[in-house]
């Protein structure tokens, strides 16, 4: 073991001592303890410091650590580290499944060597997602056991034992973790950190060509099928399963991850006895277990976040058995049909679907007369590039005609360019659609002017292959790269355009401008994204060009820029208004927005200690009223 | 004393809610007490709201704090003080309140009205049992040093005996999370706060 250099707390080779850790710093830490050799991951919130607490691990015990250019070669990256024996795990978040989804129904069939362990974490109430989706509905189609946490602490544990299981079934094992495990904070008391040394050894078998003749697939299918009862006994023996009985329990509570939290709070003031079962794994759910605490109680409820994955379960195996309970949940509205759990809402389930009655009623709002509240959306950073590239885009935009124009948006910091003052978005889906929409805007036969607008780590994601789909198809559009050198959205990691590794090591640098005439594209622009007039001359050739365009307006991200300017000891110079030109005219505010700027009811002003000295408002201003230094 | 503590705090992203529930899980951890915390802090973007759920004690099993559950709020920005504060303070409980608010965007391109602090902290005087205003930024700007405002906090929170441990345990467990040669002037925030919050339950 290497001793370069200190640990952080939750990384130390030092068992029995307790730490307080993130939720992802214990999946982390679950997964050195369990002899970790390699660990890949797409950024996503709520999953990113899965990796990112794994970084250190590299050098202090020589796991592997990368990211990936997307969820979908991260996955295969660490599957192929199992087929070599090694322990891997890849991370994400809910929606990065999708894209893992196509190689996962076939390394299902497959089966893995070493372990493989997938940890998801989902957004519940989608704070910072455009969807909420359960993870656990993956086990139904993929036939793969899912471990589910309660907490950060639990979490350790279940990764831990997800890589043992995940070898000894020789298939991947998925853990759910969810943004109040990954995002919680809990004392873990540390276990000792497994070091089995990696020899990675690749072993030809057949299963491997999951594809191969001779009806390969359904036989790996249907021995799948057949696997399915050994799945069920482990989760029947599942040492995370809880189970409480207390004498003269009338009704029972089935439940899981999060759930069993607000559960248990919620319990400690009923006046009634319950029966509990708390399953470590969602799927398959223990029939046998569920059976028994059902029996002779008069009703049952289902208490998960998310889809009803148990409840369709349990209403299945008291089908099976005959049983005619009514069982209460998401499907018979006891539970809220969308967004986070809370320990209200649980404890309304538990009066209304059985009857209890809780010590603690719930108490009405704080009765505040407050006048009405200014919103507070997040928005772009004062000095992001991405703010400057829309004022340059808005201004050809309107020039072509704003009705004139589709506006395809992407995902990443540049979606605040869909608020005013831009609202420069159109239509908007997931990773890399803005791409494939203007392709199929453009040559379902539209008239209209279209634009794709997407990031670099985006356009690295999923991008580049609609880009190469709309030029070998012929479509007249503008695609426009807002290059600003990192994944920002999730907190600024490199990718394979920035030219750095996970770790920090160089790497040749993906030059994006050479990918996009590699892929096709009739005309390649790069310009400085902070220079509006250069931005604008160059996107009104492009969208008189008769073809397909891209522009990459590229600038680092103003955060990242900043750190920079602070690791050389540098203060950036921030911009100021002289209050003797500026005639009031607000352009710079109603038009660019920058929150650093702000008007005191007769004259702008600029906040020097939000200032990044970025100097696009000086080119915004029709007075010339603002000038550089304080 | 009551072993179990929930503190909600609440602010805008930078203003250190992070490092006030580090600090305030340290202390309980060396107190011997459970404890967890739930975070959320907007996205990478500057401005953002930012919260903490501090759950200190038995009590803890769910990751946040039930509605009119906290016995205390910390608001580090008065804004967003007033918009969640009053879901989770319970009847009685203690509501600090930092009284400066960080205007959002809508306000400062003159979309929406910023409400007056006094007149935001005057409505949130009828739910909450106890509210002291601590000016911390303020506090924080004398001492040289805007970002340690949340010290100043957990200085004051110190002082309204609701935690189930004492202002040396939880200076230590501070002391513990600040980084090196910052320790006088963090210690220096943390007694100010104190001292801000004895002087505030005297007038
Ligand atoms: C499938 C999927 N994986 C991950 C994410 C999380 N995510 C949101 S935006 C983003 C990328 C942002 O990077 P970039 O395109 O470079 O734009 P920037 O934020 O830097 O402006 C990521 C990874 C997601 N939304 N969907
Ligand atoms: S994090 Fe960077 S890219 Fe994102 S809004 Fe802020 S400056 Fe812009
Ligand atoms: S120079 Fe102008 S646009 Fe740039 S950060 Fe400062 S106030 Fe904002």
């Amino acid at each position: 073991m290497s001793t370069k250099l200190r640990p952080p707390d939750y990384l130390a080779d030092s068992p029995g001592t307790t730490v307080v850790m993130l939720g992802n710093q214990a999946i982390a830490r679950g997964a050195l303890e369990a002899g970790l050799h390699f660990a890949t991951a797409y950024p996503g919130t709520p999953s990113t410091e899965i990796l990112l607490s794994l970084i250190p691990a590299a050098d202090l015990y020589g796991v592997r650590v990368e990211w990936a250019v997307n969820e979908k070669v991260g996955f295969e990256a660490a599957v192929a580290a199992s087929l070599l024996g090694l322990r891997a795990m890849v991370s994400m978040k809910h929606v990065g499944v999708n894209w893992i989804s196509d190689p996962l129904l076939a390394v299902n069939l497959s089966g893995i060597r070493g372990s493989l362990v997938v940890v998801v974490a989902d957004d519940p109430g989608a704070r910072s997602s455009h969807n909420e989706q359960d993870t656990r509905y993956w086990g139904f189609l993929a036939e793969l056991p899912i471990l589910e946490p309660v907490d950060p602490a639990e979490a350790r544990d279940m990764v831990a034992e997800a890589f043992e299981l995940s070898e000894r079934l020789g298939l991947p094992v998925i853990v759910r973790s969810q943004v109040r495990v990954s995002h919680a904070r809990q004392p873990v008391v540390l276990g000792p950190l497994s070091r089995v040394e990696a020899r990675p050894c690749f072993e030809r078998h057949e299963r491997l060509l999951v594809t191969g003749a001779g009806g390969r697939a359904l036989r790996l299918h249907a021995e799948l099928h057949r696997r399915q009862e050994e799945l069920l006994r482990v989760s029947e023996s599942c040492r995370f399963n809880r189970l409480q009985v207390p004498q003269g329990a009338e009704v029972a509570v089935v439940t899981s991850g999060v759930g069993y939290g607000y559960l248990q709070e919620v319990l400690a003031g009923a006046r009634q006895p319950v029966r509990v079962l708390k399953v470590g794994m969602p799927f398959p759910a223990p029939a046998g277990t569920i059976r028994e605490v059902v029996d002779g109680v008069r009703a049952v409820l289902v208490v998960e976040e998310g889809e009803p994955v148990l409840e369709l379960q349990v209403r299945a195996i008291l089908q099976q058995a005959g049983i005619g309970l009514p069982v209460r949940g998401r499907h018979t509205g006891h539970m809220p049909p969308v967004g986070e759990l809370d320990a209200e809402a649980v404890g309304r389930a538990l009066q209304a679907a059985l009857g209890l009655e809780l010590d603690t009623p719930e108490l009405p709002a704080g009765e505040a007369a407050l006048p009405p509240l200014p919103r507070r959306d997040l928005t772009m950073c004062a000095g992001c590039p991405h703010r400057a590239t829309f004022y340059a885009l808005k201004r050809v935009v309107e020039r072509v005609g704003r009705h004139r124009c589709i506006m395809c948006g992407d995902i990443g910091c540049y979606s605040f360019g869909s608020q005013p003052p831009f609202e420069l978005v159109d239509v908007k889906y997931t990773m890399g659609a803005s791409v494939g929409l203007a392709s199929g805007f453009s040559t379902a036969g539209v008239s209209d002017r279209v634009f794709a607008v997407i990031g670099d780590s985006t356009f690295l994601h999923a991008g580049i292959a609609a880009l190469i789909n709309a030029a070998y198809n012929g479509a007249r559009a503008v695609v426009l790269v807002v290059d600003n050198g990192t994944v920002a959205m999730t907190g600024q990691q490199p990718h394979p355009g920035t030219g750095v590794r996970a770790t920090g090591e160089r790497a040749k640098p993906v030059v994006l401008e050479e990918l996009a005439r590699a892929a096709g594209a009739g005309l390649v622009w790069v310009v400085d994204a902070y220079d509006i007039e250069a931005v604008e001359k160059v996107l009104t050739e492009a969208v008189e060009f008769d073809g397909l365009a891209v522009v990459i307006a590229r600038r680092a991200c103003a955060l990242e820029a900043m750190r920079e300017l602070a690791r050389q000891g540098r203060r950036p110079q921030p911009y100021r208004v002289d209050e003797d030109l500026c005639t009031s005219c607000q352009a710079c505010i109603t038009e660019l927005a920058c929150p650093a700027l702000g008007w005191d009811g007769n004259v702008a002003s600029i906040i020097a200690a939000e200032c990044t000295g970025c100097g696009v408002c000086t080119q915004v201003c029709p007075a010339g009223a603002i000038t550089k230094g304080g | 004393m009551d072993k179990a503590c929930d503190i909600y705090a609440v602010g805008v992203g930078g203003q250190g809610i992070m490092r006030l529930s580090e600090a305030l899980s340290r202390a309980a951890v060396k107190a011997g007490l459970e404890v967890r915390i739930s975070e959320s802090h907007g996205g990478a973007q500057r401005g953002g709201v930012a919260t903490g759920h501090i759950r200190i004690g038995y009590r803890a099993k769910a990751p946040v704090i039930p509605a009119r559950g906290a016995d205390a709020v910390v608001g580090m920005e008065v804004l967003e003080a007033a918009r969640s504060g009053p879901r989770f303070i319970r009847p009685g409980g203690v509501f600090l309140v930092n009284p400066i608010s960080w205007p959002p965007l809508g306000v400062l391109t003159g979309r929406e009205r910023l409400p007056a602090v006094e007149e935001l902290v005057s409505a949130l005087r009828k739910v909450a049992g106890r509210l002291y205003v601590v000016p911390a930024t303020e506090m924080a700007d004398r001492l040289g040093r805007r970002i340690l405002a949340n010290v100043v906090m957990l200085g004051a929170l110190v002082e309204c005996a609701i935690l189930p441990f004492d202002a040396r345990c939880l200076e230590d467990a501070l002391m513990e999370t600040v980084p090196a040669g910052t320790e006088d002037a963090n210690r220096e925030a943390f007694a100010a706060g104190r001292a801000a919050l004895r002087e505030a339950m005297e007038r």
